[in-house]
């Protein structure tokens, strides 16, 4: 079991997060969240959902009189229908695919099909747009005096455009000349901006990996983690392109400010299809150090400074059926063990040749990858690797996944690029309602890890525990002097629900006692306040008993923000 | 009382085609009377004519009495408001009314209009109740009254009302909708004007 999925199992925001699809927004809901204890905001919330809900909420089927029309339910308070032309008048509204309209009045237009509508209110499953006029026509709506927000109430985060287009049947939105406001502090302008309206603000602007299920993360950085970490991380810049989405990012961070060991970075990111670079800078007090890499289809050039790693070369992938044939090419240098003394340099040929197999039979699931690489160097040495990738799976009332990997070199490779480590791991994971289980047994280093977690689902959120064993650890972390081979951590946290209301806030504690030597390992507390556009964090987190080789003794206080 | 009947049924078949104050009855076979209540019965069915009104009745079955009323079964009824066919029928002197069941009901503003119900009044008022169909226009409703002098149907409750591809709902027990024919157009419109309403919506409570 590695480190990160550890540390992810610890975080139980991050695992419920990554298992538990979004909760709808049931009715039930409005009234806790009425009940807030956080009663100074309930005249604000009461006066902010005042002019934020819809004047007339009722459901476009049930209003008074409604009118079917190839686009979509349009429904009002009274109706004039002469045969060609129909007026909603004393509110309106329409309904269709992936959209609810409303407005004071609504024209329909039986010959051209066309509804139009002035002082339009649209709602889709992210947005709220307002609109001057709107005309629907062959399901596209489109609008001009555009304001668009995610935020559930007031529109402190907002799109404002001069048009848009809102294809329903694509669920394509384009906002033409548009500007993104916070607070009415305008972050950026766009030519043409291309919206979903299912998926979150942060995805349509590029700025959350593409099926992320993660909202937008603040792109700005301010913790304390053996110093002071502030500044500027990934933070996006609008290129100008039509696309609308940031393809650039910027990095300026100061990081272990105030520790004996400060690091001014700087750094530059930029993607486009198929072409990408990255560089970044650290100034430390032992000098310079650089790592980037610019990949244009199949060339490529990678850096590191600091572990001495340079390479200029290609690789491309061919898929030939279930076969993946990678050959490659490269001049580069390496520090093998991480240091100069142990430097190669050279030009290295190959190929990787990979079989993807995979069955499905009912909740039945085996997959079988093997791979093998022959590779040749500019030196009378050659570089051969086989192994693979075996799982097996179970899907059905309890999840039950059993896997082996094992890679085998002849001769270990020159460059860390077509290096395939030696390994061979065991491992299985059992996961029934509020239980998990995770073993993993690695036979080169002879080394055990298990993980036990129990979790109690409630209406509020979840108790969990879990318990985290290791024999016979490789990477032993160091306590009294003494090498610890064995390690026992059970860690006890809750996790609430995640934030649906407005102006509500909840705790995200946990504590782990090291069972082997007698003391509190960790303990850590998110506070989290959502507002109606976003969510705040701020959390505070300590290691008092280091349980992995890549963990230290120390504090952590975090800052966050995230859009809703 | 069956020598009587039987005399009765004699003396109709001598009288055929007599005039009943402004109704010309003809039976389709025998008409009998009853002496004792005047009322006369066309078993075999038969036509009568008001020649006033140009009222001209055709049923299966008939049962009248002078000055006072007509029933029917299976009865064809063509009147200056357009044509009727109901499974029954009962028509009332006084006051002046025409009430049916199983209606169908044909004019110049309606096609193949039926209900459950009709009510003919004779301020050429119609009030059909119970399943109010329509094909043209495409019209379901719960109660419906067709004034034909000013060419204004007004529907009442809950309607389902289709022109072309659009189809307009009334989606509530008050749901209101006035339909006028004008030029060959209808025009509907939800919005009923308050004198309209007043006049009409009453005669939806004598059915």
């Amino acid at each position: 079991m590695g480190r990160l999925e550890h540390q992810a199992a610890l975080s139980g925001a991050s695992v419920r997060g990554a298992t538990r699809p979004p909760r709808p927004w049931p009715p039930a809901l409005w009234l806790r969240c009425t009940l807030s204890p956080l009663l100074p905001f309930l005249t604000l919330l009461v006066t902010s959902l005042a002019w934020a809900t819809p004047s007339n909420p009722t459901p476009c089927a049930e209003q008074p009189y409604t009118l079917e029309t190839p686009e979509g339910l349009a429904g009002g308070g009274n109706l004039e229908f002469d045969g060609e032309v129909a007026i909603f008048s004393d509110g309106a509204c329409l309904e269709t695919q992936g959209l609810r309209l409303q407005a004071p009045s609504l024209r329909y237009d039986q010959a051209s099909g066309e509804l139009t509508a002035p002082q339009i209110a649209v709602e889709t499953p992210r947005y709220r747009i307002w609109a001057e006029e709107g005309r629907i026509k062959d399901q596209v709506l489109q609008a001009r005096g555009i304001r668009a927000t995610t935020c559930r109430c007031g529109d402190n985060l907002r799109l404002l455009s001069e048009t848009l287009r809102f294809d329903t049947q694509s669920g394509e939105m384009v906002l033409e000349e548009s500007r993104l406001e916070v607070y009415e502090f305008g972050l950026a302008r766009f030519g043409e901006l291309r919206l979903d309206p299912n998926q979150p603000l942060g995805e349509s602007l590029g700025l959350t990996p593409t099926g992320a299920e993660a909202p937008l993360a603040l792109p700005v950085r301010f913790d304390f983690d053996q110093g002071l970490n502030v500044g500027l991380s990934e933070f996006p810049l609008p290129d100008g392109t039509r696309s609308g989405r940031f393809s650039t990012r910027l990095t300026l961070l100061g990081l272990r400010l105030g520790s004996p060991d400060p690091i001014l970075r700087l750094g530059l990111a930029t993607q486009e299809k198929n072409r990408r670079a990255s560089l970044q800078l650290d100034r430390k007090p032992s000098g310079f150090a650089s790592r980037g890499e610019v990949v244009d289809g199949p060339l490529f050039f990678v850096h590191d400074s600091e572990r001495g790693r340079y390479a200029f070369g290609l690789q491309q992938a061919f898929a030939l059926g279930r076969f993946t044939l990678v050959p490659y090419a490269w001049a580069a240098q390496d520090w093998r063990d991480g240091t100069p003394a142990t430097q190669e340099q050279g030009l290295a040929a190959g190929a990787e040749l990979r079989y993807a197999f995979e069955v499905q039979e009912g909740p039945f699931r085996f997959r079988l990858e093997p791979f093998g690489v022959l590779g040749f160097y500019n030196q009378p040495q050659q570089y051969l690797a086989y192994g693979g990738q075996a799982e097996g799976r179970y899907e059905g009332d309890f999840t039950l996944r059993v896997g082996y990997t094992w890679a085998i070199e002849s001769t270990p490779g020159r460059f860390w690029l077509e290096r395939r480590e030696a390994t061979q791991k065991l491992s299985a994971s059992l996961r029934f309602q509020g239980l998990g289980l995770e073993a993993q047994h690695d036979f080169l280093k002879a080394q055990t890890e298990a993980s036990l977690r129990v979790g109690f689902e409630q209406d509020y959120g979840e108790v969990w525990a879990q318990l985290h064993t290791c024999w016979s650890c490789v990477g032993k972390t160091l306590s009294n002097g003494r090498d610890d081979w064995e390690r026992r951590e059970l860690v006890l946290g809750f996790t609430p629900v995640p934030l649906s209301c407005t102006y509500d806030l909840n705790l995200t504690p946990f504590l782990g006692y090291d069972l082997l030597r007698q003391g509190v390992s960790r303990w850590g507390l998110e506070l989290r306040y959502a507002d109606c556009c976003f969510i705040w964090r701020l959390g505070y987190q300590e290691i008092r008993l280091a349980q992995h080789p890549g963990e230290a003794a120390n504090g952590k206080l975090t800052f966050g923000l995230e859009i809703r | 009382m069956k020598h009587w009947i039987l005399l009765f049924t004699l003396l109709s078949l001598v009288g055929l085609a007599s005039r009943f104050a402004g109704f010309e009855v003809r039976p389709r076979g025998n008409s009998e009377l009853d002496v004792g209540t005047g009322i006369y019965t066309l078993p075999t069915g038969g036509t009568i004519t008001d020649n006033r009104s140009g009222l001209v009745l055709e049923a299966r079955y008939i049962q009248y009495r002078d000055g006072d009323f007509i029933k029917a079964q299976g009865a064809t009824l063509k009147a200056k408001e357009g044509e009727f066919t109901a499974a029954s029928l009962e028509y009332q002197q006084k006051p002046d009314t025409l009430r049916m069941n199983g209606v169908r009901f044909s004019s110049k503003e309606f096609k193949a209009l039926t209900a459950q119900q009709g009510l003919l009044l004779k301020e050429d008022v119609l009030v059909l109740k119970g399943e109010v169909r329509s094909s043209d226009p495409v019209l379901e409703a719960s109660t419906l009254i067709v004034d034909t002098a000013k060419d204004q149907a007004l529907v009442l409750g809950g309607f389902t009302y289709r022109d072309g591809a659009t189809t307009l709902r009334g989606n509530r027990p008050d749901s209101t909708l006035l339909l006028t024919f004008e030029g060959g157009k209808v025009r509907a419109s939800t919005r009923v004007p308050a004198e309209v309403l007043n006049r009409l919506r009453p005669y939806a409570d004598k059915l």
